[in-house]
């Protein structure tokens, strides 16, 4: 491990910060499973306690030629909180990735800083006496594990390892493009979920293609409280009004092509609902194209208190993907769109969308990566909680 | 490629609507807006729509049409875009809210069923001949208003049939709803309207058809007129069949006024001019209690529209009817427009009396007489409605309503073409006349029709007098000369034994009419005053003392009655007693 430069004195992450980071990574996550939320929290407080604090390295602190590689869980939440973990899957995972890349990791970097993935890369972190990157390779909430600003970059996830609660260790090299279809059976095989350790990558690599900053944000959020929670992602409020009608879209988020002329570039694009899994994949980037998702498309119709007095349609699937003010496009992927209650500014959960509830329809930007052609590609390619 | 033809009107998205190209398609948005439709643009992915062009059809199908966003999208872009209207299949299944999007964007939404396609395939051959389709409509309503009768209720459902979003009323002169919706007469309501005249059985004004419509695109009100013109024909065989049959039977003429004046004549504030008016102010009709038993004319219009005209519009209702398209209009009204009958005041009443077979009072007037009267009457330019049999005589009235009229005494011209008429050589029987008047509307025309009626009660054969001159010779050749006769004989039988060449009874005469005066009756018959003292002596003698107040009035009627039976009558001016001489 390459000791940090001098400097500013480098932050370290305690049990007291991993408090406001557990609330701060959960602001945006509106359908976070609970009982998977408190185990992971568990998690990395038992790791925090037993190793003691971890560094937070900030971008410009990356080991320049020191391998850096991404954590994050693989398969669904829900499952971890049914197969508790061992503890030694972190290890395990990166010491597999050691093993493939030929030398020792230097840093641990989350691939995500939402919810409980942040907390397993913080896990790991203590676990593995490595520092926590202050960043990640999403900056926002993407379900699968290509769908990363590493991929954009041109930094495959493979050598990629996993950990299983059962003990298992699975190390994959794969040609670009078949990771996910690799992994997901063998998530499923070994219990519903696992640690991932991938896009191991040299520090000055990572530092290009990262999104900074993102865990100190977190924490940030966390130990503020009321609109101030929100502030750190300089949210941009769409609209103020009542939820007056929830539909079943037809979906049909697929009909958006590539190079779509004007304004419709800026179209969310995602798998088909429901028949996805008999759609053949196409060969966007090397990425599979559609991914049955859990949820069905849902239209929620948001009338505006004030002002032009607008409507709103919010097409959701497992997140909003597109936003229309009377028709026109408002925001859509890869901005991430959030519905907040009017009474406890909480995120709301589409699939717990009632009429008559008053709303804020808020944007967050995304990195400005996202918004590259092939960022917005990359985005479309699936939405939903697969990881 | 070479300009448009300077006279090529663009088809209309109403057109589009209303030919029949589409069948059974929901129309949401305003389709009463002005929207030429030049082109059709089928749009299968959201990225075509940025080429469409303004005034295009925009048909969406497959992936345009497979989500309510997608076309919500469409719908938006569309509007942006200036395009005429989207189309969409209804098999897409599209929630309400989209067709809601419609509405408030302002763009007509049409949902139509089967392959959209198929839609667009049809919309392209009507943009390609906009004047097919036209012809295509007049045809249209030339069938449903043949199919429709002559009744003007009938009619007009065929003509809002025919007509989308176009509201049209039947007034008659005075402007009272006689037929169809009010809507279309209200001022603020609609921003273009096209009248036609329809012309009575003798070209005289009978009503007029009124057309409102919202802004709709150029050439719209020439449709429009050409339609309503095919129904002139209708209506003016619908009142030459109500006159037909009127005259036919008079007692159906007669009916219809005494419900005319049961319901209007005799209250001032119910007036049909104020048509205009919101008719939920006039008062209610009255029930059937209140129609004479022989009134069976007005049933005939009795017809409540609205149930037809719903049926009639099958079609898709593009704008919900407002109110007031059910107007309550009054039959009773209708059936006496049709009749010729004037409705808008001031009115001044004629009354005529035939001397003989003509006269109505001997029961209903003759099968002979009648029309013979009658058609007399309307040759003789009186100015005044037909003639109806009234309270035993014949009675009609005209509007006076004549701007430039003003300041005439308009009694004293009605007098004058009366008498003109009355003296006419055709007529079947020697008449008499009486005017009345004028009323400023119907509530007064129960009124002078009885002031009529009594006034030419007491109108000598082949004279006319005014209701408000009738003066004391007018009351004593009112008295019923036929039972005094034979009583007035007994009383002067002394005297007519005697009285060879009849001087001492004209003598007696003017003695009573002067008061008894001998040298003011000397100066009126002409004859020296020691003359009258003598025959007065002779008239004492044969006990017709004119100085006996017990004998003066009965000697006075017997004279009277007497002098009618023998001698011609005394010009009216004449007969006026002389003023203010004393008696001697």
């Amino acid at each position: 491990m390459t000791a940090p430069a001098a400097g500013r004195p480098v932050r370290a992450l305690t049990v007291d910060d991993l408090e406001d980071l557990a609330v701060g990574a959960r602001v945006l996550a509106a359908g976070t499973e609970e009982s998977a939320y408190h185990v992971a929290l568990d998690w990395a407080a038992a790791e925090l306690a037993a190793h003691g604090p971890v560094p937070l390295l900030p971008v410009d602190r990356l080991p320049g030629t020191g391998l850096c590689v991404a954590v994050t869980l693989a398969g669904a939440s829900a499952a971890l909180a049914e197969q508790l973990p061992t503890g030694e899957e972190p290890v395990r995972a990166v010491r597999a990735v050691e093993r493939v890349a030929g030398r020792a990791a230097e840093a641990v970097v989350p691939l995500n800083a939402a919810a409980e993935n942040a907390l397993i890369a913080l896990a790991t972190a203590a676990r593995c006496g490595l520092p926590l990157v202050d960043g990640d390779g999403c900056g926002r909430v993407l379900p699968l594990l290509e769908q990363t600003l590493f991929t954009l970059a041109g930094v495959a996830p493979a050598p990629l390892a996993l950990a299983t609660p059962s003990g298992d260790v699975v190390a994959v090299e794969s040609a670009r493009g078949r990771v996910e279809d690799l992994v997901r059976p063998l998530v499923l095989a070994s219990g519903g979920w696992a640690v991932a350790a991938a896009y191991p990558m040299d520090g000055a690599r990572l530092a290009s293609c990262l999104v900074p900053g993102t865990v100190s944000r977190a924490v940030a959020a966390g130990a503020a409280t009321g609109r101030a929670r929100f502030a750190p992602w300089r949210p941009r409020s769409l609209c103020r009004g009542r939820i007056v009608a929830v539909e079943q879209s037809a979906g049909a988020y697929e009909n958006h092509e590539n190079g779509a002329a004007g304004p419709l570039t800026g179209l969310p694009g995602g798998p088909a609902g429901g028949t996805a899994a008999a759609v053949p994949h196409g060969t966007l980037g090397g990425v599979p194209d559609r991914v049955p998702l859990p949820s069905r498309p849902t239209s929620v119709l948001v009338e505006e208190d004030e002002g032009l007095r607008r409507r709103f349609r919010l097409e959701a699937h497992n997140e909003i993907l597109l936003v229309l003010a009377d028709g026109a496009p408002a925001a859509s992927l890869p901005d991430q769109i959030l519905m907040l209650s009017r009474t406890d500014r909480r995120v709301l959960d589409v699939e717990r969308a009632v009429p008559g509830t008053a709303v804020e329809v808020v944007v967050i930007e995304a990195p400005a990566a996202w918004y590259t052609p092939e960022g917005r590609a990359l985005a479309r390619t699936g939405s939903g909680g697969t990881r | 490629m070479s300009g448009p033809d300077p006279g090529f009107r663009p088809l209309t998205l109403t057109e589009l609507l209303q030919d029949g190209p589409l069948a059974d398609i929901e129309v949401h948005g305003p389709v009463g807006a002005a929207v030429p439709v030049t082109a059709v643009r089928i749009v299968d992915r959201l990225a075509a729509l940025d080429e469409v062009r303004p005034r295009s059809a925009v048909v969406l199908t497959a992936g345009a049409a497979a989500a309510a966003w997608t076309v919500e999208m469409a719908l938006r872009k569309a509007w942006e875009q200036a395009a005429a209207c989207v189309v969409v299949s209804r098999e897409a299944g599209l929630p309400g809210s989209v067709a809601e999007l419609a509405g408030r964007l302002g763009i007509p939404f049409l949902v139509v069923p089967g392959d959209p396609l198929d839609a667009a395939v049809r919309i392209a051959s009507a943009v390609a001949r906009p004047e097919a389709g036209r012809t295509a409509l007049i045809a249209g309503a030339a069938r449903q208003i043949a199919g429709a009768g002559i009744r003007p209720a009938r009619l007009l459902s065929a003509l809002h049939a025919v007509l989308p979003a176009t509201s049209v009323a039947l007034t008659g002169p005075a402007g009272e709803l006689l037929a169809g919706r009010a809507g279309a007469l209200d001022p603020t309501d609609r921003t273009a309207r096209v009248t036609v005249e329809v012309a009575g059985p003798g070209g005289e004004p009978l009503a007029v058809l009124t057309a409102g419509f919202r802004d709709r695109p150029a050439g719209w009100e020439a449709t429009v007129r050409e339609v309503l013109g095919l129904a002139v024909a209708p209506l003016t065989a619908w009142a030459a069949t109500e006159r037909l049959a009127a005259e036919r039977d008079g007692r159906r003429a007669s009916g219809l006024l005494a419900e005319l004046l049961a319901r209007y004549g005799d209250d001032t504030t119910a007036e049909p001019d104020g048509a205009r008016r919101d008719p939920g102010e006039r008062r209610a009709p009255v029930g059937n209690e209140r129609r004479s038993p022989g009134a069976d004319a007005p049933r005939d219009v009795l017809e409540d529209p609205t149930g037809d005209e719903r049926r009639a519009l099958g079609r898709a209702e593009p704008n919900p009817p407002e109110t007031g398209a059910a107007d309550p209009h009054d039959p009773l009204l209708a059936a006496a427009v049709a009749l010729g009958w004037p409705l808008r005041g001031p009115f001044v009443v004629h009354a005529v009396r035939p001397f003989g077979p003509a006269a109505p009072d001997s029961g209903p007037p003759g099968p002979e007489t009648g029309p013979l009267l009658a058609a007399r009457w309307a040759r003789a330019g009186t100015g005044a409605g037909p003639l109806i049999a009234y309270e035993g005589v014949w009675v009609a009235w005209e509007s006076v309503a004549d701007p430039d009229g003003a300041g005439r005494d308009p009694l004293a011209r009605a007098e004058r073409r009366l008498r003109a008429a009355c003296s006419e050589p055709g007529l079947p029987a020697p008449s008499a006349g009486a005017v009345a008047g004028p009323v400023a509307s119907l509530g007064g025309l129960g009124q002078a029709l009885a002031d009529a009626v009594a006034a030419v009660g007491v109108a000598r054969p082949g004279t006319v007098v005014r209701a408000d001159r009738v003066g004391p010779a007018h009351l004593l050749t009112a008295l019923p000369r036929e039972a005094l006769r034979a009583p007035a004989r007994a009383l002067l039988a002394p005297l007519l034994a005697v009285d060879r060449d009849g001087s001492l009874l004209r003598t007696l005469a003017v003695l009573l009419d002067v008061g008894g005066a001998p040298s003011v009756a000397a100066a009126r018959l002409g004859v020296h005053r020691n003359t009258v003292s003598a025959r007065l002596e002779r008239l004492r003698a044969l006990g017709c003392d004119p100085d006996d107040p017990g004998l003066r009035l009965p000697l006075h009627l017997a004279c009277r009655v007497q002098l009618d039976a023998t001698e011609p009558e005394v010009p009216e001016d004449q007969a006026e007693p002389p003023e203010g001489e004393p008696a001697g």
